[in-house]
């Protein structure tokens, strides 16, 4: 409706930002009063809302609030997840509600009283920068490398690449000598 | 990016290889490609102060200056820019004022910072003298005779010598912490410089030549306010106009003692709200031009008893005092419906000159007039003859060169151009009988065979009558062609149909002057254009908005396709809304002049669904939540769907962002606020939300990894960036203040913030890319003093929630995010992504570089898969080692040479062809073109060898025939044996 209405239904205790999980009490199942409600608004594809509290609560300004489909609640059970975003000096900025489905199934005799909730907590990350520092260790690396095997390979032309010559010369040789054997065949033949 | 690390490579000589195939985008043109594809168009912005050039190009030239801080000479006789001189961005460059008499230019900008002469004829500088600027950014520039220009700031007045810029002597302003000095004036030997003490007085310093303070009096002024206007005209009397009391009270600056005050009232002169002042500065008499409206000006003098009323000119808009050899003559100008009217009068006499009256064919879509320059020449028969510059409301320059016509007209507010659409074309007639079978519903099947028969009939004749004048030959089209080039613009009457590849669009442009057009893509010439003095942008933190929703494309024959503004009423604040078909430009739902709403808009948006006809309906939020739907035959379709209407307002003066549903109430549709998100006003300042291009085309849900698994993207259409920008006080010894930005994913339907990151010691201005499933934004290192790029890519992760539809309610809440940050070389003013029809191109980032150019890099560059060290599986997958620095070369600018000054924004759009991105840069400038960001792989090169592919072809095809025909004799003589 225009004009919703809100009851208490629990607590967020919070030891630390850093940490991912916080736990939530909570103060009293539901009524079955509340839980009529419930199922008015999941019969009329109404939406479950969920504020919370960051300041005094005086006005409107103190709270941020978040809502999900009422059908939802009900067809997962009455339990839902908390999302609640603290930005990096610790204040609240948001929160949000996920249930497992969204889906609405017939909930007339639906009876389950105890909220199954937990919360989970994000904080604002730092940004990504240029990562110049690895990139820079990495070109060092990499020239080191380059020297390693500069170093390594200071052996002559010959002792480096007597595979490729060898064969090379022998193949001359060879050929060579199988003319100097023709040429000679020939001064013979010319006898 | 191209098939990349397929190859089996390896070793690091095969990478780098690699790495380098796929960089060189090629984008770079063949010389006589140039303007081929492309056109720019080069703009000086709204003018303010224009001369005729009186130096060696006297009379064809004229020169101007704009409040985009440039200085330029125009040609008179076609309108194009002799030179131009864009100055410094923001505050520095603004320019004071401009000198020109004689061979002298000078300009004084930046507060008092700069004072340069310029070479009237080439446009260079010959001298800058730098001073330390005015405080309260009021400075003035006048000339004293031969040898001295004298430059006043607030604190003191400065003596320069024309010729070289040298100082020649400075003297302290007395009082300058409380005073606050607006005007500097030369009479006889004297220069008196003028301040203002608001509430009290009039500070008058009379300073000599030689730069010594004769004396500084001061006269009452208790009448003095933030809103007088004051001026200093020729004779040197002061005369400031009080809106209050509607006064003027003015003041003889040689030994004037007192303000003598007369209202407009004893002058028979109507008050109104918005009166100013005019200078005239080309007599010698105390003269002034009073405008108390739009078309109501009267020519005021000025004697030692105050003010007398020389000439009434009712519903006059633009008026000069212009001498010629000793005689002075005052030029008017009316609007009358069609026309302007030109009469002039000899001042000394009051009558009429009729050999000077002219008319002037005058379109409506210009406004008023505002202002005339002109000058004056005796023919060679010693008539008297003119010509004159015309600036108008809608900031177009146009100039009467031959007594009665228009000769050219700059529209200088597409310097101003917010929003941007392109509009396809609509299909040629044939092919839209073919279309309207579909349009219609009602024929039985007999008449519709009868249409399609005379439908394909006459689409074989047109493709006869083509090829026929294919043969005929392509030399007489041709000579067409060049012939239409060299007519000029005006008589293109080439009809507006589609091309084969729909490459060639209608785009729309909407200005912050309040004028729309409507441009051809191909060659830049104006189609139609609107002009509403009343529409006004929305504007808030430095930045103005004017909506443009494309509410029906083209693709809807025969329901014509429609296109709405949506701004500010000037005067009102209610908003405005002008609706319009843009190809042809005819207004449609509102009438011509724009309709003016009795509500304020806090948000609007866009209905989820088409109507019966194809339309798609505008939301509009008033500031009571109530939802107005525009037009009004859309509401059924709101009444169908109010349950998926969301919409969401960022508020920048609480830091509250609230997200709103759409509920029924009592026969009209209310927002309510489902979901609130405080971003902590106290310590930072919503700057941006950017959500995604609706309706946007990703073709690839996934994204394939190097051991061949998939990895999901997450798509969520919903997801807008806020960004805010605030300071922070350093906790640490050194202690000071830095600034900081955030950034927010906010899922816009449940408020559920998806991801949210912050970077320390950066600062805006900051442009944010938002497209498929990224985010790349920009932001100032102030650490280490450079320009950074970062990127986000958001995933589901290897499993998909849901492949068929999205939905916010249950999407994972918690996206994979991965995330790099690079450097970027140049600074750049802002960027834009490439959008093709179905998305399966891969994407380009356009960069707007502050030297000039478009530069076009490809998205896998800004790849946070990017990694450090490459391994065969990442080679497998293609992406690109990383490099910390983004890598700029030559080819990669799009625009090669053609600078763009002070870009705006860019904006892209499809074409038909899925290779092809058109691209708008505009800003001062507007620059057209195409980009292929994976090259044009869907078409043949221009130089493809189409006979080499035929003779090959053939020759295979006989040669098959041949050995059949010899293989079949060979069996045969093979089963005789």
């Amino acid at each position: 409706g225009l004009n919703p209405s809100f009851t208490k239904k629990g607590m967020v205790v919070l030891k630390s930002v850093k940490g991912n999980r916080a736990f939530f009490s909570s103060v009293a199942p539901l009524t079955s009063d509340e839980l009529e409600k419930l199922k008015m608004l999941a019969k009329k594809n109404d939406i479950y809302r969920l504020r919370l509290q960051t300041g005094s609560g005086s006005s409107g300004e103190d709270y941020v609030t978040t809502y999900t489909p009422a059908c939802g609640i009900m067809s997962s059970n009455l339990s839902d997840h908390v999302w609640i975003q603290f930005d990096q000096t610790g204040e609240v900025m948001g929160i949000s509600l996920e249930t497992a489905t969204s889906q609405c199934v017939n909930g007339d005799n639906f009876s389950i009283q105890d909220w199954n909730t937990s919360v989970e907590v994000t904080q604002t990350l730092l940004g990504p920068s240029p990562d110049t520092q690895s990139y820079i260790e990495k070109l060092k690396r990499e020239e080191q490398e380059r020297a390693k095997g500069q170093t390594e390979d200071k052996r002559s032309f010959l002792a480096k690449y007597w595979m490729y010559i060898v064969p090379v010369v022998l193949i001359m040789m060879l050929s060579g000598g199988g003319d100097q054997q023709g040429g000679g065949g020939g001064g013979g033949g010319g006898q | 990016m191209k098939k990349f690390g397929r190859s089996m490579m390896t070793g690091n000589i095969l990478l780098l290889l690699g790495v380098l195939q796929t960089l060189p985008i090629s984008q770079a043109l063949y010389e006589d490609q140039i303007g081929k594809f492309d056109w720019h168009q080069q703009y000086v912005g709204k003018i303010t102060d224009m001369f005729w050039d009186q130096s060696f190009n006297a009379g064809k030239r004229v020169l101007v200056s704009s409040e985009r801080h440039v200085l330029a000479s125009v040609h008179s006789h076609n309108g194009s820019l002799a030179w131009r001189k864009v100055l410094e961005d923001g505050p520095r460059g603004r320019i004071d004022k401009t000198l020109h008499s004689g061979n002298l230019l000078v300009t004084l900008t930046g507060g008092g910072r700069f004072v340069r002469k310029w070479n009237a004829g080439s446009g260079l500088a010959d001298w800058e003298v730098s001073l330390p600027g005015s405080k309260s950014g009021r400075a003035d520039l006048v000339q004293c005779g031969r040898d001295l220009l004298a430059v006043m700031i607030q604190d003191a007045v400065y003596g320069l010598d024309p010729r070289s810029g040298r100082q020649k002597w400075s003297v302290a302003l007395p009082q300058s912490n409380q005073v606050v000095y607006t005007h500097l004036f030369t009479s006889g030997t004297n220069l008196f410089v003028i301040g203002q003490s608001l509430g009290q007085q009039v500070t008058r310093v009379t300073v000599d030549m030689e730069g010594v303070v004769r004396s500084t009096e001061s006269v009452k002024a208790p009448w003095l306010s933030e809103s007088t206007q004051c001026e200093v005209t020729n004779g040197g009397v002061l005369i400031c106009y009080r809106s209050e009391d509607q006064s003027l009270q003015t003041l003889t600056l040689t030994d004037g003692q007192v303000f003598k005050s007369t209202s407009l009232q004893i002058l028979g002169l109507e008050p109104s709200e918005e009166v100013s002042m005019e200078t005239v500065r080309k007599v010698e008499e105390p003269l002034i031009f009073l405008r108390t409206a739009k078309n109501h000006m009267a020519l005021l003098e000025l004697t030692n008893d105050g003010v007398k009323l020389k000439k009434d000119l009712p519903s006059i808009c633009a008026a000069q005092v212009v001498s010629l050899d000793d005689k002075s003559m005052l030029f008017t100008l009316e609007r009358i419906p069609g026309e302007l009217k030109m009469k002039v009068y000899d001042l000394e006499t009051g009558s009429e000159m009729a050999d000077l009256y002219q008319t002037i064919t005058y379109l409506p879509q210009h406004g008023y007039p505002q202002r005339i320059e002109v000058l004056m020449f005796k023919k060679r028969d010693l008539r008297l003859g003119c010509r004159f510059a015309i600036l108008s409301e809608d900031y177009s320059m146009q100039m009467v060169l031959k007594a009665g016509k228009i000769a050219w007209r700059r529209e200088e507010a597409l310097a101003y151009v917010l929003s941007v659409e392109m509009i396809d074309l609509p299909v040629s007639e044939n092919q839209a009988k073919y279309e309207d079978e579909f349009g219609s519903h009602k024929d039985d099947i007999a008449t519709m065979f009868m249409k399609r028969f005379k439908t394909q009939i006459s689409q074989l004749k047109t493709y006869i009558q083509q090829q026929l004048q294919k043969l005929q030959g392509h030399r007489h089209h041709h000579h067409d062609t060049e012939a239409m080039a060299e007519s000029g613009s005006d008589d293109d009457d080439e009809d507006l149909t589609r091309d084969e590849f729909n490459l060639n669009k209608l785009i729309v442009l909407v200005t912050g002057a309040g004028k729309v057009f409507g441009v051809r893509s191909t060659n830049g010439h104006i189609e139609w254009e609107h002009f509403f003095p009343e529409l006004a942008p929305f504007d808030g933190n430095n930045q103005q908005k004017l909506l443009l929703f494309v509410q029906r494309t083209t693709a809807h024959f025969p329901n014509p396709p429609q296109c709405t503004v949506v701004g500010k009423h000037k005067g009102t604040g209610n908003g405005f809304l002008f609706s319009f078909n843009p190809i042809s430009g005819e207004p449609v739902d509102t009438p011509p002049t724009g309709q003016v709403l009795n509500y304020r808009i806090t948000q609007t948006s866009m209905l989820g669904e088409l109507d019966d006809h194809f339309l798609r309906g505008i939301l509009l939020m008033d500031p009571d939540n109530q939802i107005h739907v525009f037009p009004g035959k859309c509401l059924s379709v709101l009444k169908k769907t109010f349950g998926s209407q969301y919409m969401f307002v960022a508020d920048r003066e609480t830091g509250f962002i609230k997200g709103y549903r759409t509920v029924p109430n009592q026969g009209k549709f209310l927002m309510e606020n489902v979901w609130t998100v405080n971003l902590q006003k106290k310590q930072q300042t919503i700057t941006q939300v950017v959500g995604k291009r609706p309706l946007e085309q990703v073709h690839s849900q996934g994204r394939v990894l190097g051991d061949r698994s998939v990895l999901y993207r997450y798509l969520n259409p919903n997801l807008v960036v806020v960004v805010t920008e605030g300071e922070f006080i350093e906790q640490s010894q050194r202690g000071g203040v830095f600034n900081t930005i955030n950034l927010y994913l906010l899922d816009s339907v449940t408020g559920h913030m998806v991801f949210h990151c912050s970077h320390k010691r950066a600062k805006g201005p900051i442009t944010v890319v938002h497209s498929e499933n990224w985010v790349v934004y920009n932001y100032f290192n102030q650490k280490s003093r450079r320009l950074e790029m970062a990127v986000l890519e958001l995933y589901e992760g290897k499993e998909q929630s849901n492949s068929t539809a999205f939905s916010s309610f249950s999407s994972p809440r918690q996206p994979l995010v991965l995330r790099q940050s690079y450097i970027m070389p140049l600074f750049i003013s802002t960027m834009a992504t490439t959008v093709t029809e179905k998305g399966i191109t891969s994407k380009q980032i356009i960069f707007a570089l502050k030297l000039g150019g478009l530069l076009a890099l490809p998205k896998a560059l800004l790849d946070p898969r990017r990694p450090l060290v490459p391994t065969q599986e990442t080679m497998e997958e293609g992406t690109i080692p990383y490099i910390p620095e983004l890598p700029v070369n030559a080819e990669a600018i799009i625009n090669y040479n053609q600078s763009l000054y002070n870009v705006q924004g860019i904006h892209t759009s499809p074409a038909g062809l899925e290779s092809t991105s058109l691209v708008l840069s505009y800003g001062l400038d507007l620059y057209f073109t195409r980009v292929q960001p994976s090259k044009m792989f869907d078409v043949l090169k221009e130089d493809f060898d189409y006979f080499f592919i035929s003779a090959v072809l053939l020759g295979m095809f006989v040669v098959t025939i041949a050995t059949q025909k010899l293989s079949a004799r060979r069996a045969l003589s093979r089963a005789w044996k």
